[in-house]
C-alpha cells in the first residue's frame, strides 16, 4: 500500500500543473525539483528508476534533460495529454505513463542514482 | 397449484397440453405467460421450495477445462432456480453481439436485435425493472448523474439497472399456486425424455422423486428451462435426444471476469457515483413506484471499434481499492448466508461470502436501507488509496471445442453427471490487452488517473472468475449443422420439444443473461400461444 500511496503523490503531481510551484525546465536545470515540484521524492525515484530500467536508451543524461527542457507548469498537463493522444506511453512497473511525465520523473532523480542504474 | 411429487403414488402420470420442466427465470417466465388460458400447464420442477442437500448433489460436475471457477458450482436447484443466486444486474444484447463479423466466427444469431426489441420491454416488467431504457443522455437527464468525459471514439460508458434482485420462486409463487390451468410439481427430477424410435417426437418425461417414486408426464408440447447446463444434461442423458449433429453441449461459455487492471486517481479526481452502482430515487423518474431504479456505469469500447478491430465485447466495472470497500459486499453476502444457507450446499463460493462477511463483521448491524444492500453504500465509501480496480467482463468467443458432455460418474438417480470443458481460444486475451491500452490512453487523454496494466504481454489464458452464466450449448442457429435450435427456439430434429433460458443464445456477448433469457422466454411464449390457440381453435 505504501508503495502504491508513493506512487499517487508521484501522479498526482505530475498529473496536476496547479501543484508545479517552479516550472521544471528551471527545476531541472539546478533548483531541487522535488521539494519545488512536491513530488514526493521516493515515488520519483522509484518511477524514474523503474523507467530507466525498461527503457535502457533513455539513460543519455543529456537527452533526457533536452527532452524535457521545454516543459514548464503551464504546459506539463497538454504534453501528457497530447502524449497519451499519439500513443506516446511508457509501462512503467505496469502503469501507463505518458513519455513526458516518466522522463520528468527521470529527470528529476539526479544523477547520482541515475549513475546506480547504469554508470 | 403447487403439489409436492412425494404426496403422489408410484406411477402416477401427469397429462398436461404443455409440460415445462424446470422454474427458473425461464420457466416461470412462459408458465406466467400461459397463466389463465385454455393450455393445461404441468410445471415440473426438480427441487422443493428450500434448497436441500440432496437436490444440489444432483448438480455436482467434473470440471476438466478452464481451472478458473467450476461452472457447476454456482448454481441453485429449487423453486425459482439461479434467480435464488443473482444480483440482478440487467441489459439488453447490443447489435454487435448477435450480427456476424469478421473474427467471431459462427457468431452471427438467426434474429435481429429489432425482433428482440418489444420482448426486451415486457422483460423489464417481469425483472422488476425501471423504465426500459438504457440512454446514458437521458439517465443523465433525469437523474444528474453524468459520465466520464472520455473521448467517445475510444470508451463509452454504457449503463445497466439491477433488479431487486427478483427472486422468480417467491416473487411467482401467488400466480403459479393460483392459476387454475397451472400445476406445478416440486421434488419432479426429469431424468430422461421418451421419445420416438427415430427421435423426431417426445412422447413423455421420466421423472423421479428423492423417495424412489417413479412418475411420468405426457403432453403435446415440452419446454425444456432447466439452466444452461441442465438443458443439454438432459438431452444427452434422453439417449443423445436431438444430437444427431453432435452439436448439444457444444459451444458451451460462461462470461468471466478479470481484475488485471487498476485506476489511480489523483487527490483532487474523484471517480463519478455513476459508474458507483447509484440509486436514483423514484421521484427523480416521474414514476408511482416508490422503488428507487439502480444504475451501473460501465467502461465499454464502442461498436464500431469493436467490429474494425475485431475485438470481443467486454465492459469493465471499478471497484474502490480500499479496506473496506468490500463492506457492501459484505451485507449482500451476509443476507444470503443467513436467509439461505444451504443454498450453498455444495455451492464454491461460499467460503468467499462467509470471508467478506467475516472481515466486515462489525459494519454489519445498522444497514437496514435496502438501497444499501448489494455495493450501493461502496459509493458513499470515502476511498482513501485512490485505488479503483477496473473489474472485467469478458466475452468468450464461440468455440466448438468448448464443450461439456457427459462424464463417467453418476447421480443418486444413475444419470451421469457432467463433465464441463470450458476453453478459451486465446483471442480473449488478446482483445483483454487491446481494451487496456485503450481504457490506458482513453483516460490519459482525460487526464483522469493512471491505470496499471497486471496482464502479463504472454497471456493467452487469463486468471480470473466467473463462468456464472452458462450460455450456449444448445444454440440457435438456422443450420442444424451449427445449432440444435431453430429460430422459435424449437429444436431441429424434435417437432415438439422446446428449450429457453440461455442455453439457446447463438453467442452472448457481454452482459449478463437473464434479461434476455426472459425476452427470449417471452417471445417463444408468444409463438406457443399462438400454436395453442390455433389448435384449440381447430378442436372447436
Ligand atoms: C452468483 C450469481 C450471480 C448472478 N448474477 C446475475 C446478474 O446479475 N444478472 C444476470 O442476468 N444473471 C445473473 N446470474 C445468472 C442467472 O442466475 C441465470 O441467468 C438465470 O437464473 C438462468 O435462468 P434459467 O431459468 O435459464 O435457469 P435456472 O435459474 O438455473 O433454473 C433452472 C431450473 O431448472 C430446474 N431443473 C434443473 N434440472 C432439472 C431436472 N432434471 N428436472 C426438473 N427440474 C430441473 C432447477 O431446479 C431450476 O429451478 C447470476 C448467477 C449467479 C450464480
Amino acid at each position: 500500500m505504501e508503495h502504491c500511496n508513493a506512487r499517487r503523490n508521484f501522479l498526482r503531481t505530475a498529473g496536476t500543473a496547479g501543484l508545479l510551484t517552479l516550472p521544471i525546465g528551471r527545476a531541472i536545470s539546478g533548483v531541487s525539483l522535488l521539494a519545488a515540484i512536491d513530488i514526493d521524492p521516493e515515488a520519483a525515484r522509484i518511477i524514474g528508476r523503474s523507467f530507466l530500467e525498461a527503457y535502457p536508451e533513455e539513460w543519455n543524461t543529456r537527452r533526457l534533460l533536452t527532452s524535457v527542457a521545454h516543459v514548464d507548469a503551464f504546459n506539463v498537463n497538454v504534453l501528457i495529454q497530447r502524449d497519451f493522444a499519439a500513443g506516446r506511453t511508457v509501462s512503467v512497473d505496469g502503469w501507463v505513463l505518458s513519455q513526458t511525465e516518466a522522463r520528468l520523473c527521470a529527470a528529476a532523480m539526479g544523477r547520482g542514482h541515475r549513475r546506480e542504474i547504469n554508470p | 397449484m403447487i403439489i409436492d411429487s412425494h404426496d403422489l403414488p408410484n406411477g402416477h402420470r401427469i397429462e398436461a397440453d404443455l409440460v415445462i420442466v424446470g422454474t427458473g427465470p425461464a420457466g416461470v417466465t412462459i408458465a406466467n405467460e400461459f397463466a389463465g388460458s385454455g393450455t393445461r400447464v404441468a410445471v415440473l420442477e426438480a427441487g422443493g421450495l428450500v434448497p436441500t442437500e440432496e437436490s444440489m448433489d444432483v448438480y455436482r460436475a467434473d470440471n476438466v477445462g478452464w481451472p478458473g471457477s467450476n461452472p457447476a458450482g454456482v448454481r441453485a436447484r429449487y423453486l425459482g432456480g439461479t434467480s435464488n443466486l443473482w444480483t440482478g444486474h440487467c441489459r439488453p444484447l447490443e447489435r454487435v453481439d448477435m450480427e456476424e463479423r469478421p473474427g467471431i466466427p459462427h457468431g452471427g444469431w438467426p434474429i435481429t436485435l429489432e425482433e428482440l426489441d418489444p420482448f426486451y420491454a415486457r422483460a423489464h416488467a417481469v425483472c422488476q425493472l425501471g423504465p426500459y431504457d438504457f440512454d446514458v443522455n437521458s439517465w443523465t437527464q433525469r437523474s444528474g448523474l453524468e459520465p466520464l468525459d472520455l473521448d467517445p471514439a475510444l470508451i463509452e460508458t454504457k449503463l445497466s439497472q439491477q433488479s431487486n434482485p427478483t427472486r422468480f420462486g417467491a416473487v411467482y409463487r401467488p400466480m403459479l399456486e393460483s392459476a387454475p390451468n397451472i400445476e406445478v410439481y416440486l421434488n419432479a427430477n426429469v431424468l430422461e425424455l421418451d421419445s420416438t424410435g427415430d427421435g423426431a417426437h417426445v412422447n413423455a418425461a421420466r421423472i423421479a422423486t428423492y423417495q424412489g417414486t417413479e412418475l411420468s408426464a405426457t403432453a403435446d408440447t415440452f419446454v425444456l428451462a432447466c439452466g444452461g447446463m441442465e438443458n443439454p444434461r438432459l438431452l444427452l442423458n434422453s439417449n443423445n435426444l436431438a444430437n444427431g449433429n453432435d452439436m448439444v453441449g457444444r459451444f458451451f461459455a460462461g462470461h468471466f471476469y478479470t481484475a488485471s487492471c487498476s485506476l489511480l486517481l489523483g487527490r483532487n479526481e474523484i471517480a463519478p457515483p455513476l459508474y458507483l452502482l447509484p440509486a436514483v430515487p423514484a421521484e427523480k423518474l416521474g414514476i408511482p413506484d416508490p422503488a428507487p431504479v439502480r444504475l451501473r456505469g460501465y467502461f465499454c469500447l464502442p461498436e464500431g471499434l469493436m467490429r474494425e478491430e475485431q475485438l470481443v465485447n467486454m465492459n469493465v466495472e471499478i471497484y474502490p481499492i480500499d479496506p473496506w470497500a468490500d463492506n457492501g459486499k459484505a451485507r449482500q453476502s451476509w443476507d444470503l448466508v443467513r436467509e439461505q444457507p444451504s443454498a450453498f450446499l455444495g455451492v464454491e463460493i461460499l467460503p468467499r461470502h462467509l470471508r467478506r462477511v467475516l472481515r466486515d463483521l462489525w459494519r454489519l448491524p445498522g444497514h437496514d436501507d435496502p438501497v444499501e444492500d448489494f455495493g450501493h453504500d461502496v459509493a458513499r465509501q470515502p476511498n482513501t488509496t485512490g485505488m479503483y480496480a477496473l473489474q472485467t467482463y469478458v466475452e468468450q468467443l464461440p468455440n466448438p471445442q468448448s464443450r461439456i458432455r457427459l462424464g463417467r460418474s453418476r447421480d443418486a438417480f444413475g444419470k451421469r453427471r457432467l463433465q464441463v470443458d470450458l476453453q478459451f481460444s486465446g483471442a480473449e486475451a488478446a482483445s483483454l490487452r487491446r481494451l487496456y491500452e485503450i481504457l490506458a490512453s482513453a483516460f490519459g487523454k482525460a487526464n483522469f488517473g493512471r491505470v496499471r496494466v497486471e496482464l502479463p504481454r504472454d497471456a493467452v489464458q487469463i486468471r480470473g472468475g466467473g463462468a456464472t452464466h452458462h450460455h450456449s450449448s444448445t444454440r440457435m442457429h438456422e443450420d442444424p449443422r451449427l445449432g440444435v435450435v431453430n429460430r422459435d427456439c424449437r429444436c431441429h430434429e424434435v417437432s415438439n420439444l422446446y428449450i429457453a433460458g440461455s442455453s439457446v443464445f447463438t453467442r452472448a456477448g457481454v452482459w449478463n443473461p437473464t434479461l434476455t433469457i426472459v425476452a427470449l422466454a417471452l417471445r417463444l411464449s408468444d409463438h406457443l400461444r399462438e400454436y395453442f390457440d390455433g389448435t384449440l381453435q381447430r378442436a372447436a
